[in-house]
């Protein structure tokens, strides 16, 4: 009898049970290879200290992108972005003041997508005659499905409302990071 | 306290702009904003800053002024009570403040 097959009548209750593989009969490779679903394929980070200062009314890079190449068109991924961030209204006659922050995937430099946006603002009922200046904390948790195996970049992105006032991510305590980290989940 | 940010803006309410660690020599200018010289942000800014620091005495007088309407009530009553000079309660809560925190 060879021991590469299992004779008939080998399996004397029809169902091929634990006790019934040699210990060595599936590796752990041959299982990495078979099962990918929901397993994390790697993994990309960055984080930084360095604050970048943006007053503008369009988006703009506020220092803080990272990028990853998935092994699969069916791969997820899970991006996660936090910072603390301060926003200065610089202007003593608004009621409210602004930071929207926007996350996009750059497709191989071929194409640009906002996947999310967030806006964080404050808001005074009346005129203090006060600027405002606000401290917040920038959490993005979002599952991305990018359907391709070409490099993406994801970036993420400020503006402010009104446009007078300046956000400083991170913010300006000399504590503070940023940073964004991508999860390849296979799917 | 006054920043680069805020120099830039008195300067120009509509510029628009970007800059890292506040390395002012490395301003990146948005959506078609004329830049603005170096010498003139840092100027404005040391003005700021001083009249920040000369108006000291009135931030510490806003955080110490009584709520609007409890000043209201003190002169609702000093009124009913015939004092609207400096006798009244009103008069001698505001210039306590002032006393306080003098214009220098």
């Amino acid at each position: 009898m060879s021991k590469t097959t299992i004779p008939t009548g080998g399996i004397t209750d029809g169902t091929i049970a634990s006790g019934d593989l040699a210990d060595d009969a599936v590796t752990a490779a041959k299982i990495a290879d078979a099962v990918t679903l929901g397993k994390v394929l790697q993994t990309q980070s960055t984080s930084s200290t360095s604050r970048t200062t943006v007053s503008a009314s369009t988006f703009t890079g506020c220092g803080l992108s990272d990028t990853i190449t998935c092994a699969t068109t069916s791969s997820k991924v899970l991006v996660i972005v936090s910072a603390e961030f301060d926003n200065d209204s610089n202007n003593a006659s608004v009621t409210n003041t602004h930071a929207i922050f926007q996350l996009t995937r750059n497709h191989s430099g071929i194409s640009e997508t906002e996947i999310y946006q967030v806006r964080e603002g404050h808001n005074r009922p009346e005129n203090s005659g006060m600027d405002m200046i606000f401290i917040g904390n920038l959490a993005i948790i979002f599952l991305d499905s990018p359907s391709t195996t070409n490099e993406l970049t994801y970036t993420l992105n400020v503006k402010n409302d009104p446009s007078t006032s300046g956000t400083q991510i991170p913010a300006n305590n000399g504590e503070s990071h940023k940073a964004m980290t991508l999860i390849e989940v296979g799917a | 306290m006054t920043t680069f940010v805020k120099a830039i803006k008195t300067i120009n309410p509509s510029a628009e702009f970007k800059f890292e660690n506040d390395d002012i020599d490395n301003i990146t200018w948005l959506n078609g904003t004329t830049p603005i010289p170096k010498s003139d942000i840092v100027a404005k800014k040391a003005e700021l800053q001083t009249t920040y620091d000369n108006n000291k005495y009135q931030r510490d007088r806003k955080t110490e002024y009584p709520y609007l309407g409890e000043q209201l009530d003190k002169l609702y009553h000093d009124m009913t009570a015939g004092k609207l000079d400096a006798t009244g309660e009103w008069h001698k809560t505001i210039k306590a403040i002032k006393d306080k925190y003098p214009k220098e």
